[in-house]
């Protein structure tokens, strides 16, 4: 099964941030969430896969090409979506499509106005009356109507009230229903993860702290929670971003650290949320 | 549309019907950075960074409308140059008419080339003010030039009255020759540049 998607040792460096050393892939056919909080290193990544700037080291191949020696010819095929729109905002929606279908050489227009219409983007308006959620349909619009193999998109949904957010989500899952086309997206929304994605890559300060599916991270830890008292030395050295707060303790364990329930007994050990991932492996970072 | 009238008002408050075309020309070059105003403000270089084209073609693509931008300006001005001269009943030689629209579009050559490199290889909002200095730059020192030597002037003018296809080939070939070596620049430098995204 070729990859939609294959990074390997990727490094970029900016004078106070740098991304390190990141490795991992997107099977064809799934959707990849790619988490991390704000300043993590989401949309570097992001724009180093799209060749928007230049990496220091690594390989990114998309759609089994090199993104460089090849951009032209991936770029036919992948659509990307971001947080903000960047289409003049005095195009009215048809004249978007005016404006980008003579690149692509699969673009389909009955396609993207059946988007259009699927969506409710009101067709005569211009872009900077649309709100924000429209605007978001208006680039998905645009991204899909191509036959794009893979959608790279940045924070969809942040900004975007719940309603607009299920029905985007719900567009995402059908477009990689075929088993041909793939999604990548970033947030750091993790509900919307644990809606659609089948993998997950969790990124944080420019570390990649996990990649692989959805289900083995969330049965890779367990969450601790206990009293203050029950936080004894030893427990404290083995918990993975512990947090202290008034009466009691939380923190990760990984899984096969079960026997610390030994270590005291009224604790207690339950499935995390993505979001306690990212909580507690972010405090990690900043402790060491 | 402004500019328009107030090159007309010009041209005939001066008498001078050519200075139409000066006029034309040189605020269709300064407002030509308005395109990577626009660009910039919508963010533009976020979709150039997706679609499938190369950024030297981004380049190329917009010198090729600026020029055409440039060529229907003179097409403009020479139209209201005539016009003017007719309804003020003002004749003007063969020579006055070629310098005044050779040398304008040398001129309008001569901005865009200096403007656009900067332009393409930093953010418009950040580099507009500093994009005109070196135009200024040059008609301060060129107006220096001319005051402090005015024999080299007059024996440049004397050159030109007798060999006028000079004021074509310097006028517009050499423009031309500008745009093509700014071209190049602007497209090394733009290459270099990370593409923003929202």
């Amino acid at each position: 099964m070729r990859n939609a998607i294959e990074i390997k040792g990727l490094r970029k460096e900016y004078r106070d941030f740098s991304l390190n050393d990141i490795t991992f892939s997107l099977p064809t056919g799934h959707i990849m969430g790619f988490v991390g909080q704000n300043g993590a290193g989401k949309t570097t990544t992001i724009r180093l896969i799209l060749n928007m700037t230049a990496r220091n080291n690594g390989s990114i191949r998309i759609l089994g090409m090199d993104n460089i020696a090849q951009e032209q010819q991936i770029k036919q095929d992948i659509g990307a979506v971001f947080d903000d729109i960047f289409f003049v905002e005095n195009w009215k929606v048809s004249e978007v499509e005016k404006a980008i279908k003579s690149f692509y050489t699969n673009w389909n227009s009955a396609l993207y106005y059946q988007y259009i219409t699927d969506f409710s983007v009101p067709i005569n308006k211009k872009v900077k009356e649309l709100s924000r959620g429209m605007k978001m349909k208006l680039m998905l619009a645009g991204a899909m109507s191509h036959n794009a193999k893979l959608l790279i998109l940045d924070e969809p949904t942040s900004g975007i009230d719940p309603v607009a957010r299920n029905e985007l989500l719900e567009i995402l899952s059908t477009y990689v229903s075929d088993g041909e086309k793939s999604i990548f997206f970033s947030t750091h929304i993790t509900t919307d993860l644990e809606k659609i994605a089948d993998y997950i890559a969790v990124i944080d300060k420019g570390d990649l702290f996990y990649t692989g599916t959805r289900d083995d991270l969330l049965t890779r830890f367990y969450l601790i929670k206990g009293g203050l008292n029950e936080l004894t030395g030893e427990l404290r050295e083995r918990i993975i971003g512990l947090s202290t707060y008034r009466t009691e303790f939380q923190g990760l364990v990984p899984v096969a650290e079960k026997t610390i329930r030994r270590l005291s007994g009224n604790i207690i050990m339950e499935t995390p949320t993505i979001d306690d991932i990212l909580v507690h492996i972010s405090k990690l970072k900043t402790h060491e | 549309m402004t500019a328009v009238g107030i090159a007309v008002l010009a041209g005939v408050i001066a008498s001078n019907p050519p200075l139409i075309m000066g006029i034309v020309l040189m605020t269709s070059a300064f407002s030509m950075g308005n395109l990577f105003a626009v660009s910039e403000k919508n963010n533009l270089s976020t979709l150039y960074g997706l679609l499938p084209v190369r950024k030297q073609q981004i380049v190329i693509a917009r010198y090729i409308f600026t020029l055409l931008v440039g060529i229907l300006n003179v097409a403009l001005a020479t139209i209201l140059t005539f016009a003017v001269s007719f309804l003020i009943n003002i004749t003007m030689s063969n020579l006055t008419f070629t310098a005044w629209l050779c040398g304008s579009f040398f001129l309008f050559c001569l901005l865009i080339s200096i403007q656009f490199p900067i332009y393409f290889g930093y953010d418009f909002s950040k580099v507009s003010a500093i994009a005109n200095m070196p135009v200024i730059i040059f008609f301060i020192t060129g107006s220096a030039l001319i005051r402090k030597c005015p024999e080299l002037f007059n024996r440049t003018i004397n050159y030109f009255i007798h060999n006028q296809y000079m004021i074509w080939l310097i006028g517009v070939v050499g423009a031309l020759l500008l745009l093509g070596i700014s071209m190049i620049l602007s497209s090394a430098l733009y290459k270099k540049r990370e593409l923003k995204t929202p």
